[in-house]
């Protein structure tokens, strides 16, 4: 197992250089300055944009420019926010404990609910629930996220005052109890990792469904319902086991949608996460917060897809054994 | 029964007609929106007297002997052969809506500073038919006081639009690297696969934020961006059945009659490769309205005051207390199009793979 482990992060780095690469070039073939923002403030002269100009090194030729942003992101050094003068890598350590909290809550979200509406698509086919738990994952899945935030918050914070519409605490709450506070942030995260993990659920239920319903028919299945196994007993027990796999590889592939779906979720309910920092940052175009989020979002999914595929190593005992060879 | 005798709507299951059905409808509302839409998406007759009218209400106008023309949400007669124009809501906690105000219940409250009093000498001439105007506002009026119904079938052209375009970019990026790559092979093959996967770990959102923001988000500069981000999939898909029909004899048959190799790609194997990809499109023409509707609600879409249903969506995020139908319907009409895709695509699917037609 533990030379697999290490190919597979070996493996990793070509990668992550690749996202880097990536955001580099995207940001090059951009149209503009980094610079024009600072250009735009009144009280900023030639000769300070000039200076700013040269610290950055963005006077020096492309490849070089790339070289050293590939350096310096190696040795963990991500600059100097245009905006605040703050580290870029200080203010992506505060952000990204948000965003992995909501998102890791939303894989959970996505995964219980997702499996269980699956299990019980498959083990009513044909019959009106079926049908109806179809009907409604198909429309799910169809929803703009950020509508179906926006009608939770009509219907369960406007209408229905039942859950804060935004922000991660309640005014005060620095003052409260360890507990109290963990039960404000609990009651302030329901309806963003709600939004970011039903979309994703309804896609699931979908998979398990059909794997289920694939399994279903194998003489594995017929062997358990011979030995006297209730149908119940025979999916949940065997069935389910199997259909799982492909799951395992969904989650791996959803880690982006996650990443992607934080932006929105964290700009509507107001979470100071990546996404957010990332949106704020495109809007003041503080070119190096933008180029770190979008490096670590990239580099996020790398190491998501990574864990997936691990995961999938430990639950297939058939990859492990070409992993070794 | 022979397949081949029955019609081609005959072979389609029930899902694949309601996903057809829907997306003509749609379809059929963007193309005749300058018929069908009451008036222009874009005016303003009267931002404060007509800001959100709930749907199904009355838009009350009346002529004044000058020319100019009063709006509001009811005409009532003072008594004395005048009337007196109620206009405008959502102002806040300025007063608390009466029991004869049509607008209650709806939780709104408005000034009574902003009803009108207009004596019966200032009334244009012709009697009530001559000054009074009413006009039903299907859907409600959004916070400019601008018509939703005319707003949400201009917006359809501009979501679909941006939909199918980008698409068709999507497919010939897609269809291209596909076929150059599974024909070649080798090392090609092998680098324009690393930057597919590449691209692929990306998140996507991230990348089209980060070049919309930095150039101009308008309507071209979002379709070749969410092209370009968007034809990875399809590449895969094209870049597999190339693959595997390379190896075929009518393939060999052309490489031994001399063929060019772009003429055997594109003339012979692609044809018989697309049929995947065809309906693939579909759902990501439902993806790319998703991207596109989040990217208007970050402001980075279709800008102002163009309708797309991603900024009817956002135009009514702040004021969801005020106008709840804003949001919604065009919130609605995005599932509504994206379930059509998604139940049509998967019903071509099934009609264009020929080794999964059933028998």
């Amino acid at each position: 197992m533990l030379p697999y482990l290490l190919r597979r992060l070996l493996g990793a780095v070509p990668l992550l250089i690749a996202v880097l690469t990536l955001t580099f070039i995207a940001l090059r073939l951009v149209p503009g300055d980094p610079l024009d923002r600072l250009a735009d403030n009144p009280r900023a002269t030639p000769a300070m944009i000039q200076r700013e100009r040269l610290r950055l090194g963005l006077d020096r030729p492309l490849p070089v420019q790339y070289l050293r942003f590939l350096k310096a992101y190696a040795t963990g050094d991500l600059g100097t926010s245009f905006s605040g003068r703050r580290p870029v890598a200080q203010m992506i350590a505060e952000a990204l404990p948000v965003t992995l909290l909501i998102g890791g809550l939303a894989l959970i979200v996505e995964l219980s609910v997702g499996i269980a509406l699956g299990l019980l698509g498959a083990l009513n086919r044909g019959r009106p629930l079926d049908t109806a738990l179809g009907v409604g994952t198909l429309a799910v899945h169809a929803m703009p996220s950020f509508w179906l935030a926006l009608m939770l918050i009509l219907l369960l914070a406007i209408r229905l005052p039942l859950f804060p519409p935004s922000h991660l605490h309640a005014i005060g709450a620095e003052n409260w109890s360890a507990g109290r506070r963990l039960l404000d942030l609990g009651w302030h995260l329901i309806l963003p990792v709600a939004v970011l993990g039903l979309g994703s659920a309804a896609a699931t239920a979908r998979l398990v469904r059909t794997s289920l319903l694939e399994q279903l028919g194998q003489d594995y299945l017929r062997t358990a319902r011979a030995k006297g196994l209730s149908e119940r007993q025979a999916v949940v027990r065997h069935g389910l086991r199997n259909a799982l796999l492909p799951v395992v590889t969904l989650i791996g592939l959803s880690v982006p949608a996650v990443v992607s779906g934080a932006v929105i979720v964290e700009t509507i309910f107001s979470l100071p996460g990546m996404g957010r920092l990332a949106v704020t940052a495109l809007f003041a175009r503080d070119y190096p917060v933008v180029l770190a989020t979008t490096a670590v979002a990239g580099a996020t999914v790398v190491l998501g897809n990574l864990l997936a595929d691990i995961g999938y190593a430990l639950v297939d005992p058939r990859i492990r054994l070409t992993g070794r060879r | 029964m022979n397949a081949t005798r029955r019609r081609w709507f005959q072979r389609l299951d029930r899902p694949t007609l309601v996903g057809l059905i829907g997306l003509a409808l749609l379809a059929a509302l963007a193309l005749f929106a300058p018929l069908l839409a009451p008036t222009d998406p874009t005016a303003q007759p009267d931002p404060v007297a007509l800001r959100f009218l709930p749907p199904l209400y009355n838009i009350h106008s009346v002529t004044l002997r000058t020319g100019e023309r009063v709006y509001g949400y009811a005409v009532r007669p003072t008594g004395d052969g005048g009337v007196t124009v109620v206009r405008g809501r959502g102002f806040g906690r300025a007063e608390q809506a009466s029991d004869d105000d049509p607008m209650a219940g709806f939780g709104g409250t408005r000034p009574a500073a902003l009803s009108r009093t207009i004596p019966a000498t200032d009334l244009a001439p012709g009697g009530e038919s001559g000054w009074h105007q009413t006009r039903r506002s299907w859907l409600g009026t959004d916070g400019l006081g601008r018509d939703l119904l005319s707003r949400l079938l201009y917006g359809a052209r501009v979501s679909l639009l941006i939909g199918f375009v980008t698409v068709i970019v999507a497919l010939g990026v897609g269809i291209t690297v596909g076929a150059v790559a599974g024909y070649a092979g080798g090392r090609l093959d092998a680098v324009l696969m690393r930057a597919v996967d590449t691209l692929m770990a990306f998140p996507r959102l991230f990348l089209v934020l980060l070049v919309v923001a930095f150039s101009a988000p308008t309507i071209p500069t979002l379709v070749l961006t969410l092209g370009l981000t968007g034809w990875t999939g399809t590449a895969r898909l094209v870049r597999a059945e190339v693959l595997s029909l390379r190896e075929g004899d009518f393939v060999q048959a052309a490489q031994a009659l001399g063929l060019p190799d772009w003429r055997i790609v594109f003339r012979h194997i692609l044809p018989n490769a697309v049929a995947p990809a065809v309906a693939n499109a579909m759902l990501l023409v439902g993806n790319v309205m998703l991207v596109e509707a989040a990217l208007s609600f970050l402001g980075l879409g279709v800008q102002p005051p163009t309708p797309s249903w991603g900024t009817i969506i956002a135009d009514g995020r702040d004021s969801l207390g005020d106008g709840w139908w804003i949001s919604t319907l065009p919130g609605l009409l995005v599932t509504a199009t994206v379930v059509s895709l998604n139940l049509l695509g998967d019903g071509l699917r099934d009609v264009l793979d020929p080794r999964i037609r059933p028998t």
